[in-house]
């Protein structure tokens, strides 16, 4: 990929990167050096000859591939600080915590109080999947290859994360509605 | 539970994303209702989307660029550094491994060699006085210490 072709293709997605990591991310700064990390980890490898849809699709597997490595240091080092710091060691559940700390990203998103709250009703992976068949629309196959896992997976997962959603929106929008119903 | 069945999961997702609906579809999206759940479910994303892009500065791809251009040429450097070690450290072995063979081939001659300048040393040694054995050992002792002195003070610093 040359310097001009660079630009161009980071234009196009990085924003849509960067909303990607964004809601798997405690913070906005840690999502601006995870994209960073993404693009330079593309770089820095030969890109195999890719149309445009599979390049955007080896972009996203690359920024998953970073954001779950950043995980596996975060959880060594919660590990290294439970079996270093004895006095302020951590105990096993808050172990297993740290395994999910990307459920929890939702508090701090930029996003309207109503938005965070139907979306911290779903867990990370559910986000993942959301956002890369509806926002990004990507096929089962291909957030397969993204996210590591079987198409057929996929599919599952995806189906009862729209219905988990699906009934979330609706609560909201009967929420609305009575209290609209109420104020009249 | 379905899982995404219908024919039409695609074309909703697309026409989403797009906001691109023709009748037909949409027509067919109000009557099925994994596709309008599909819809619904798209078009909220979308909205979330949108929020999280908004007014967010990016970093400069050039600076991107330039970043990973530095870390190739290191890494390529680094390469080079490592070829020029590898052959450097093949050579060696060659050369020793040549020499190896030349000394195990060339062996009987050395020790018939050996044998006959041990006899002949016995021989002078057995002849020699005390004193010129003096004179040859100081002498041996002078230019292992001459040559110790050159390298310590003349090849050690040029290196």
């Amino acid at each position: 990929m040359n310097r001009q072709a660079f630009h161009d293709f980071y234009r196009e997605t990085a924003s849509g990167v960067r909303a990607y990591l964004r809601l798997s991310c405690k913070s906005a700064s840690l999502a601006d050096d995870l994209v960073q990390e993404t693009y330079l980890r593309m770089l820095r490898q030969p890109l195999p000859a890719l149309g445009a849809e599979q390049l955007r699709a080896y972009l996203y597997k690359t920024a998953h591939s970073v954001l779950v490595d950043h995980y596996r240091a975060a959880r060594r080092e919660t590990q290294w600080k439970a079996e270093h710091d004895t006095p302020t060691a951590i105990d096993g559940a808050e172990l297993d915590h740290a395994l999910e700390r990307a459920d929890d990203c939702v508090d701090s998103l930029e996003l309207p109080f109503d938005m965070r709250q139907v979306l911290a009703s779903l867990n990370a992976k559910q986000r993942t999947l959301l956002w890369l068949a509806y926002v990004e629309g990507f096929k089962h196959h291909e957030i397969a290859e993204v996210v590591g896992v079987k198409t057929g997976s996929v599919k599952v997962l995806l189906s009862r994360a729209r219905a988990e959603l699906a009934a979330k929106l609706d609560e909201r929008r009967g929420a609305q509605s009575v209290g609209r119903r109420v104020t009249r | 539970m379905s899982i995404g069945t219908c024919i039409h999961d695609a074309a909703v997702v697309n026409a989403s994303r797009t906001g691109e609906w023709d009748d037909a579809l949409r027509a067919h999206a109000a009557r099925c209702v994994e596709c309008a759940e599909t819809a619904r479910v798209a078009a909220w994303m979308q909205d979330v989307s949108f929020e999280l892009t908004r007014d967010r500065a990016l970093p400069d791809p050039m600076y991107l660029w330039l970043k990973a251009e530095i870390g190739r040429r290191a890494r390529e450097g680094g390469g080079s550094a490592m070829r020029r070690s590898g052959i450097a450290a093949g050579l060696g072995l060659a050369a020793a491994g040549a020499g190896l063979v030349s000394g195990l081939a060339a062996f009987p001659y050395i020790a018939a060699a050996v044998g006959v300048a041990r006899n002949e040393l016995s021989a002078v040694l057995a002849e020699a006085s005390i004193v010129d054995l003096s004179v040859i050992g100081s002498g041996w002792l002078g230019i292992t210490v001459m040559l110790f002195a050159t390298y310590l003070l003349v090849i050690r610093p040029l290196r």
